[in-house]
C-alpha cells in the first residue's frame, strides 16, 4: 500500500514539475484558452473576456509572444491600429502538454 | 509526506478556468441590449397600430378580415424593422469586443433558428386562409420563443430565458380570449423585448 502511494505521490511531482512556467498562471492561461477556442482574437475581446486591465493584459500577451506560444498581427482598422493575436504551432503544443499534466494531476492526486 | 490536496485543487480550479474561459470565447455574445429594447419600442408601436386599424374596422362595420392585408403588411415591415435592428445593433456591438456578426457560430443559429420561423409562417398563412387570422398571435409567441430558445443554446442565458418566457406566453395567449391576446402581443413583444434589453445592457453591454 504504502509502495503505491509512493509510487503515485512520484508522479504528482513528475507531473506537477512538468506544467508549463509560462502558462501556469491565470491570465496566461486565460489568454491561451481564449485563443485556443476560437483561433485568433484581438486586444479589445481578450480584454473583455479576461476582465483583465490593458496594462496586465499587454505583460501577459508580451510574455506569451517572447515565449513564441503567441504572435500578433497589427493592421489599421478605420485608421485606428488594430492588433490580433493568434496561437503559433509552438503555443498549440504547449497548451495541449498544459491540459494533459493536469489531467494526470487530477487523476494521480484523485487516486491517492 | 505533503498534502496532495493543493495540486489537486489548483488543477481542477485551472481545467475550470479553461473551460468557462473556451465557453465564454465561442458563445454568440455581440447580441446587446439597445437592440431589445427598441425592437420593445418598436413592437409597441405595432401594437398600437394594429388596435387602431381593428377599431376603426370595427366602428366602421367593416369586417375584421378586411383589415388582414394592411395587418400583413404592418407586422411584415414591423418584422423588417426588428431584423434591421437586430442587424445594426449586432454589428455596433460585435466592433465594440472586437468580434464578428458574419461568424460560423452566426451561421449555426440563423440555421437554429430558421425551421420555427418556417413554422410561423405556414401557421400564419394557414390561419389566414381559414379566416382565423385574427388567433394567431399566440402562435406568433410560440414560434418566436422556440426560435430565441434555439439561439439561446449558443448564447448567454438571459437569451434562453426570453424564449422560455415567449413560449409560456403563447401558451397562454392561446387560451386567452381574443380581446386580450392584442394585449398579450404589446406585453410580450414590446415588454418582455424592453425588460430583456435592459438586462442584457445592464449585465453584457449596450
Amino acid at each position: 500500500m504504502a509502495a503505491v502511494v509512493q509510487t503515485g505521490y512520484a508522479a504528482l511531482v513528475e507531473s506537477l514539475e512538468s506544467l508549463d512556467e509560462v502558462i501556469h498562471q491565470k491570465v496566461r492561461l486565460g489568454i491561451m484558452s481564449a485563443l485556443m477556442a476560437r483561433g485568433d482574437a484581438d486586444f479589445r475581446f481578450l480584454k473583455e473576456t479576461l476582465s483583465v486591465t490593458d496594462g496586465n493584459l499587454s505583460i501577459h500577451l508580451s510574455k506569451l509572444e517572447e515565449a513564441g506560444y503567441v504572435r500578433s498581427a497589427k493592421e489599421f482598422v478605420r485608421k485606428k491600429p488594430h492588433t490580433t493575436y493568434a496561437p503559433t504551432e509552438a503555443g498549440r503544443t504547449a497548451f495541449h502538454a498544459y491540459l494533459g499534466s493536469l489531467e494526470r494531476i487530477v487523476q494521480t492526486a484523485g487516486q491517492s | 509526506m505533503p498534502t496532495l490536496l493543493a495540486p489537486l485543487e489548483e488543477a481542477r480550479e485551472n481545467l475550470r478556468v479553461i473551460r468557462q474561459t473556451m465557453e465564454r470565447s465561442t458563445k454568440y455574445s455581440t447580441l446587446s441590449g439597445l437592440s431589445g429594447i427598441l425592437i420593445g419600442l418598436s413592437a409597441i408601436v405595432s401594437v398600437i397600430a394594429t388596435s387602431r386599424i381593428l377599431h376603426a374596422r370595427y366602428h366602421a362595420h367593416q369586417p375584421l378580415q378586411s383589415a388582414y392585408p394592411s395587418l400583413g403588411v404592418l407586422w411584415l415591415c414591423e418584422l423588417a424593422l426588428a431584423v434591421g435592428i437586430e442587424f445594426a445593433c449586432n454589428k455596433r456591438r460585435a466592433r465594440y469586443v472586437g468580434k464578428r456578426v458574419a461568424s460560423p457560430l452566426g451561421a449555426h443559429i440563423i440555421v437554429a433558428a430558421l425551421p420555427a420561423f418556417v413554422g410561423a409562417l405556414a401557421l400564419t398563412a394557414f390561419f389566414a386562409l381559414h379566416g382565423l387570422a385574427a388567433l394567431v398571435w399566440g402562435i406568433w409567441m410560440l414560434t418566436y420563443g422556440l426560435a430565441i430558445c434555439a439561439v439561446g443554446l449558443f448564447s448567454v442565458r438571459p437569451v434562453s430565458y426570453l424564449g422560455s418566457a415567449f413560449v409560456l406566453a403563447g401558451a397562454v395567449t392561446l387560451l386567452l380570449p381574443t380581446q386580450l391576446q392584442l394585449f398579450m402581443m404589446g406585453l410580450t413583444f414590446g415588454g418582455f423585448h424592453i425588460v430583456y434589453g435592459a438586462l442584457m445592457g445592464r449585465k453584457h453591454g449596450w
